[in-house]
């Protein structure tokens, strides 16, 4: 079962060690999965995520907000950091700070229940297909990589994650998802 | 024109890290000109995201969840002791909205003979850095700044200065304010600070260090006099340039981020640019130079040379690591001593000219700091109390 916003407000209410517990059973990986794609490096997000979790216990943050922004307010935080981190380094571009703000939509809305629907979804793609979606988007691996490990062209790559991405997108538009999602997004 | 297919092709080259630096470019111009390829790309981010975390999602360990929850309980808990005196100093700081000059006396007040106290880390335990910083005010007056945060502080002549939540030192602008002095910050060994300056420059500051700086920027430029290390982030305005004196050296700059590093035991500065362009001045004019992003000027002895550099080695320290490629074991040892505060001695000094890379996590114990150096060479470190011997 899902943790309520809600709950982990009301939670805090009562006692700040009932509502953290709660707090980080519902947002560590969220929050941690979208600082590892924001930063694309697995090694800041930990610290990342604890600086958000410290702040908004420290500041009771918990007691200025709703539960219709619990996590807009989360994944803002999170972002902040990791655009200060690369802001430290170097200039970010238009593109980084576009792909930032759709990150961080989707990352409102997605929900723990949602991923063994998007995983039915992969899994229901046609073998090479799935295999290219896998190896390009969670392996993170180049065309030419993918085209090699799978003994096709790189044309062919590009083709199939083409492909592969239009038929989820479908699938991610199926009523019963759909709904769900809706659902979720009305609450914002 | 371009069909939807194809703007489809671009955003996934994009995305998979297919494109070139030149490609990224002109992709970027593309995008920021079409609203149609934003909604496409949008959506193509989106749907990674999705699949990216769908599939990710059993390997981020729940068990982390549970050790950080219970991490960071032990840390607030700190904070419950502290309570007492957050709350004073949120309560005093109210206060010194009305009462000019109240100030001195909540912040650790000294006067300006006297030197400030800084507490001495254990002999058997040596400590990493932690932020901390005397500021001299244009009166002469001395503030400690440790780790007090969310504090406003009004000086005697109506400019205020903040220390936000992050613990950071911040000059604001105040309408009418007529500020003229200096303010000098100084970092001990075992600190750092940062600072952001009235105009929105910001600036790491690491131990061992000092910087001048006016409180407010009236007139022509915007002039600052650094000593030691510092990574600047300069606000840009064209029509005031700003300019770090460090040593002989003066570094004219438009808006950019750079790195400093001047100690005189290092015999040499070290200015590294990483975004953006300045302007090294000597003093014989013949020698200036214009760096590029990437590039390091050193200046040794009056001289002036210029090489390519690997720039996260000198942007790393200001967050959580100390990088270093093939550097002399002398200057990780100097750079580890500034920041532990301990003395080094080389039982032979051949020692002193081997190599270490690595990089180096900079809020852990320095047992496991030397460990990773020990690791990787074959020194071998000997601690008693805070003296280390380096064999």
């Amino acid at each position: 079962m899902q943790i309520a916003d809600t709950d982990i407000l009301d939670a805090f209410k009562q006692n700040v060690n009932k509502g953290g517990s709660l707090l980080f059973r519902r947002y560590y990986k969220p929050l941690i999965l979208f600082s590892n794609s924001l930063l694309n490096d697995d090694t800041f997000s930990e610290d990342i995520v604890q600086d958000v979790f410290y702040h908004f216990i420290n500041t009771h943050a918990y007691n200025r907000i709703s539960p219709n922004t619990l996590a807009t307010f989360l994944f803002r935080a999170a972002r902040n950091l990791c655009v200060n981190k690369i802001r430290n380094t170097r200039e970010y571009t238009y593109a980084e700070l576009l792909s930032f703000e759709a990150t961080e939509e989707e990352a409102i809305t997605f929900s723990p229940e949602l991923v063994e629907a998007i995983r039915k979804a992969i899994r229901q793609l046609p073998e090479k297909t799935r295999a290219v979606v896998l190896s390009i988007i969670v392996e993170k691996k180049k065309y030419k990589e993918t085209a090699e490990s799978l003994n096709v062209s790189v044309n062919t790559v590009k083709t199939l994650l083409n492909h592969g991405l239009k038929q989820l997108r479908k699938q991610f538009s199926d009523p019963a998802i759909f709904l769900f999602m809706l659902s979720q997004q009305s609450c914002l | 024109m371009m069909i939807v297919e194809e703007k489809r092709t671009q955003i996934h080259d994009y995305l998979t890290g297919a494109m070139d630096e030149a490609k990224q470019q002109t992709f970027n111009h593309w995008l920021e000109q079409d609203e149609e390829a934003q909604q496409l790309f949008r959506e193509e981010v989106q749907k990674f995201r999705r699949v990216e975390w769908a599939e990710r999602w059993g390997q981020v360990n729940d068990m982390k969840a549970e050790e950080h929850w219970n991490d960071l309980k032990k840390t607030l808990k700190l904070d419950h002791q502290n309570k007492n005196t957050s709350k004073r100093i949120l309560w005093l700081s109210t206060a010194a909205a009305f009462v000019i000059g109240i100030i001195s006396t909540f912040l650790f007040y000294s006067k300006p003979t006297t030197t400030p106290t800084i507490q001495v880390a254990q002999s058997t335990s040596i400590k990493p850095g932690r932020p901390q910083a005397t500021l001299l005010l244009e009166n002469g007056e001395k503030l400690l700044l440790g780790e007090t945060k969310d504090t406003c502080l009004i000086l005697a002549n109506q400019n205020k200065i903040t220390i936000s939540q992050a613990g950071e030192l911040q000059y604001e602008s105040v309408k009418g304010s007529k500020g003229e002095g200096m303010h000098t910050l100084s970092i001990p060994r075992g600190g750092e600070y940062k600072l952001a300056l009235e105009d929105g420059t910001e600036i790491w500051l690491n131990s061992e260090t000092k910087l001048k700086y006016p409180i407010h920027f009236s007139g022509k430029e915007r002039r600052i006099i650094l000593k030691g290390e510092a990574y600047l982030q300069v606000a840009r305005n064209e029509s005031q340039p700003f300019i770090v004196e460090s040593g002989d050296m003066s570094i004219h700059v438009l808006g950019t981020s750079f790195n400093i590093s001047n100690y005189t035991e290092d015999g040499k500065s070290l200015t590294t640019l990483i975004a953006g362009k300045i302007r090294i001045v000597m003093p014989d004019e013949t020698k200036n130079i214009t760096l590029q992003p990437g590039e390091q000027a050193i200046v040794e002895k009056g001289e002036i040379s210029v090489k390519k550099v690997n720039t996260k080695l000198y942007s790393l320290w200001m967050k959580e690591r100390f990088a270093f490629e093939k550097e002399s074991i002398e200057q990780v040892i100097r750079k580890l001593s500034r920041w532990y505060n301990v003395s080094f001695t080389f039982a032979d000094s051949k020692i002193k000219e081997k190599r270490f890379t690595g990089s180096i996590p900079k809020y852990s114990d320095i047992s496991q700091v030397l460990k990773i150096i020990e690791m990787t060479t074959n020194i071998h470190f000997i601690i008693k109390d805070d003296m280390i011997t380096i064999q």
